[in-house]
């Protein structure tokens, strides 16, 4: 197993993390009532320790389970947030950050245990949380760059025009005399073959030697790299230099890509790592991650598949126009270019979820071990391709359900051996597709579901009244998916303080996907994660209610039927119909959209929609077909309406309402 | 062949000193100019590869004695030596093209960095 490939996936998301807790960090502290945001930093932190532990990561593990306790305590009101802690948080992000780099970079950690003991202050101390001064201002200065936007401006417009961008990090020799004249030397060395953008510290800071040994310039040149590196290593008395393009994060905010690809280039023709001599390697620095291949910002290739979606519906209705005359014969091309351009643009939003797959294989091994468990792990369909933006997001919830079957699923050996099962345990991670949808897998072939535990779990915890009956598995499987409900008898570095399957069923709806729970009690287990392959087109029903055009997704669309009113028969007050002897409720469309009740006589165009696995029926005023349509999502006020998902723009220019069926009827 | 110096400095112990280090270290001293005007006749003369150049001098100083020798040779490798407090002639003497500077007193390896890093 290539172990490079975890710690790039390790690298990116926990990135991520952080920059949304420094996100959520800023947002909780101009409104420390928002819980949701507190809950949000809690998992946050909550999966990033996972994440750390996982990797075997310990120091960044803990330091990130410290931080999460205080969290915790934030989060059930026992600790002010006030802005000592919330400057904590900052300080302990900042940690992380340092922490995360060091790790990365395979160089010596910072000892924290300063900033350790002051979360642990917080901690202890709820009631009085006055530590003196942010723990980040203890640490050695660590140089950040971070540009300002008008330096983020004129980078971005010296990158289209071909420049590189580098940030160059010098450290003088200990003892420089005359330090600022010698960064006066390196300034003009660098202003030969390029522009200084900016200068950590200040020009001012460096021409009043308020500086240590080092500093960093964030330079335009169209020089190579390797060439910047000779230069400055050239000058007398300077002890190191490194040349790095800029940060991460600064390249998504000058949101650029050009930069990398041209790095790239750069990177092919000098692929030496240009760290001078034997200096002292920096956590700032942040090794640039070569492959050969050329990056694109997901949101532009959104722009094309949405103009490609647009072409797809023009297309259709020129054909539609087109038809009984004479150029339908010069449609056909068109049809068959435009459908694969389609599908050509569609699969570059298409990724193997192996690259969420392969962390697997050492997080298994190291809880097998922490749980003295034997466990083998059968990974299959690892090639399966789906949309990027999917697998970007599908990563955590497998984490939680894989540890959740190590934890709670597979038995002790001892137990394995007196139920006369294999002594070792298998966990079975797997992807397919199935029509327009992948279906992701998550098995083990413990005991299962344990319903009685669960049905008296979820009597105390008050989800389900203490008369009910035995539970099935689909309803111990909502159970367990549902907020506040864990099992989990103790706090472990495995399994989470009540934080896990609810949040792996809002990824999975957030995503429009479904998840299912199939077990044998006593044999198996097996989670079932039904997604979708793409986010940005669907095909749909197009219907009218009201003088209305509305687009019902297909995938929940079951069969199109005609009702005569004399069918139609009251229960309950509510109109229904028998349909191959099931009952069907019927709704009017228009009026569960707040629109005029259809008044039409003759029969009645009626839609049946499954909706959590139950089948209801819409009554429609007319049924105009099938097409696909690209989801536009709707935003501001209009954001979040009760059944409608979105828009989307017609092959006739008309825009019609996108049905959310799930939230449709009450 | 060895790279060629001349040495400026109107003190005879200094250009001493300077000669000492930097012929054991396998440069090849080719002439001392004790003043400016004195340094740019040699320059001409001579063309050495190096330049080592003081700045406090009687008749001309190290900077102008810089900025001739410049027009004469916008290639010339000049290294600008001072005292502790020239800091704003020093970088006088950068702009105006020397390559690179030390100071005194002269520690003996940074001398011949500096020959080593000019003169490559």
């Amino acid at each position: 197993m290539d172990i490079s490939s975890f710690r790039e996936v390790f690298a990116a998301e926990a990135r991520d993390y952080l920059q949304s807790l420094n996100e959520d960090l800023l947002s909780f502290e101009k409104n420390p009532g928002d819980k949701d945001t507190v809950d949000d930093m809690f998992r946050a932190a909550h999966s990033l320790k996972g994440m750390a532990g996982t990797m075997g990561f310990d120091v960044l593990a803990e330091f990130t389970h410290e931080m999460e306790s205080v969290l915790d305590l934030v989060r059930n009101h026992e600790l002010q947030p006030s802005s000592e802690v919330i400057n904590a948080l900052f300080g302990a992000v900042d940690t992380l950050e340092v922490l995360l780099e060091q790790t990365i970079g395979d160089v010596p950690i910072t000892p924290v245990k300063d900033q350790i003991a002051m979360l642990e202050a917080l901690t202890q101390n709820p009631s009085q949380a006055t530590a003196e001064g942010s723990p980040g201002s203890k640490n050695a200065p660590v140089l950040v760059v971070e540009l300002d936007e008008f330096n983020r401006e004129t980078i971005k417009q010296g990158v289209a025009q071909g420049h590189f961008a580098f940030v160059v990090q010098v450290t003088l020799r200990p003892n420089t005399i005359l330090k600022s004249v010698r960064v006066y030397t390196v300034f003009q060395a660098i202003e030969q073959v390029a522009t200084v953008i900016q200068s950590n510290p200040s020009v001012q800071e460096l021409e009043d030697e308020k500086f240590d040994d080092r500093f960093i310039l964030t330079i335009l040149t169209k020089e190579s790299r390797e060439h910047i590196r000779e230069i400055v290593d050239n000058i007398p008395e300077i002890e190191a230099v490194e040349v790095d393009s800029l940060p991460g994060d600064e390249q998504e905010l000058i949101q650029d890509e050009v930069t990398v690809v041209q790095e790239q280039v750069a990177a092919t023709a000098q692929p030496a790592r240009t760290q001078a001599r034997s200096g002292t390697p920096t956590p700032a620095a942040r090794q640039h991650r070569p492959d050969a291949l050329v990056r694109v910002e997901t949101e532009r290739l959104d722009k094309l598949i949405n103009l490609v979606g647009e072409l797809v519906t023009s297309r259709t209705q020129v054909i539609e126009m087109a038809k009984g005359d004479d150029t339908i014969g010069a449609l056909d091309q068109l049809d068959r270019v435009t459908t694969e351009l389609q599908y050509a643009a569609m699969s570059l939003r298409m990724v193997a979820i192996k690259q969420v797959f392969d962390r697997f294989p050492r997080m298994v091994r190291d809880l097998a071990q922490a749980s003295g468990k034997d466990i083998n792990l059968r990974i299959f369909g690892e090639m399966t391709e789906l949309d990027r933006s999917i697998v970007n997001q599908i990563g955590d919830p497998l984490v939680h359900l894989i540890r959740n079957s190590i934890d709670h699923g597979l038995e002790s050996k001892q137990d394995r051996i007196a139920k006369e099962k294999p002594e070792t345990g298998t966990i079975t991670l797997g992807a397919r597709h199935e029509g327009s949808h992948i279906l992701i897998e998550i098995g083990d072939d413990g005991h299962g579901l344990d319903l009685e535990r669960i049905r008296a779990k979820a009597i105390e915890r008050g989800l389900i009244s203490p008369q009910h009956g035995e539970l099935s598995v689909g309803e111990a499987g909502e159970l367990l998916f549902s907020a506040g409900f864990s099992t989990a008898q103790t706090i472990t570095d495995l399994s989470g303080r009540g934080v896990g399957l609810d949040a792996v069923r809002s990824v999975v709806h957030s995503l429009s996907g479904t998840i299912e729970i199939e077990s044998d009690p006593g044999r198996f287990m097996r989670t079932i994660i039904k997604l979708p392959l793409t986010l940005a087109i669907i095909k749909a029903l197009l219907v009218v209610a009201d003088g209305e055009t509305l687009a019902i997704p297909i995938q929940a669309v079951r069969e199109n039927i005609q009702v005569e009113r004399d069918q139609i028969k009251t229960v309950q007050q509510h109109d229904v119909i028998m349909l191959r002897d099931e009952v069907l409720p019927l709704y009017d469309l228009a009026e569960c959209l707040g629109f005029q009740r259809l008044r039409i006589d003759g029969p009645l165009p009626v839609i049946v929609v499954e909706i959590r696995g139950q089948k209801v029926g819409f009554v429609v005023e007319d049924l105009i077909g099938q097409q696909e349509i690209v989801i536009k999502s709707i935003r501001g006020t209009l954001s979040d309406i009760r059944g409608i998902a979105g828009a989307t723009v017609l092959g006739n220019g008309t825009i019609a309402l996108i049905i959310d069926n799930s939230t449709l009827i009450g | 062949m060895a790279k060629t110096v001349l040495i400026t400095d109107d003190t005879a112990f200094m250009r001493m000193t300077l000669r000492n280090v930097i012929e054991k270290n396998g440069y090849s001293v080719v002439g001392e100019a004790g003043d400016g005007e004195e340094a740019i006749a040699l320059y001409k003369e001579l063309t050495p590869d190096m330049v080592t150049m003081d700045i406090t001098m009687p008749k001309m100083d190290g900077i102008s004695a810089i900025k001739e020798i410049m027009k004469v040779d916008p290639q010339a490798k000049i290294i600008v030596c001072s005292a502790m407090g020239q800091k704003p002639m020093v970088i006088e003497a950068l702009s105006a093209g020397a390559k690179d500077f030390l100071v005194k007193p002269f520690d003996a390896e940074r001398v011949v960095e500096s020959l080593r890093k000019i003169g490559s």
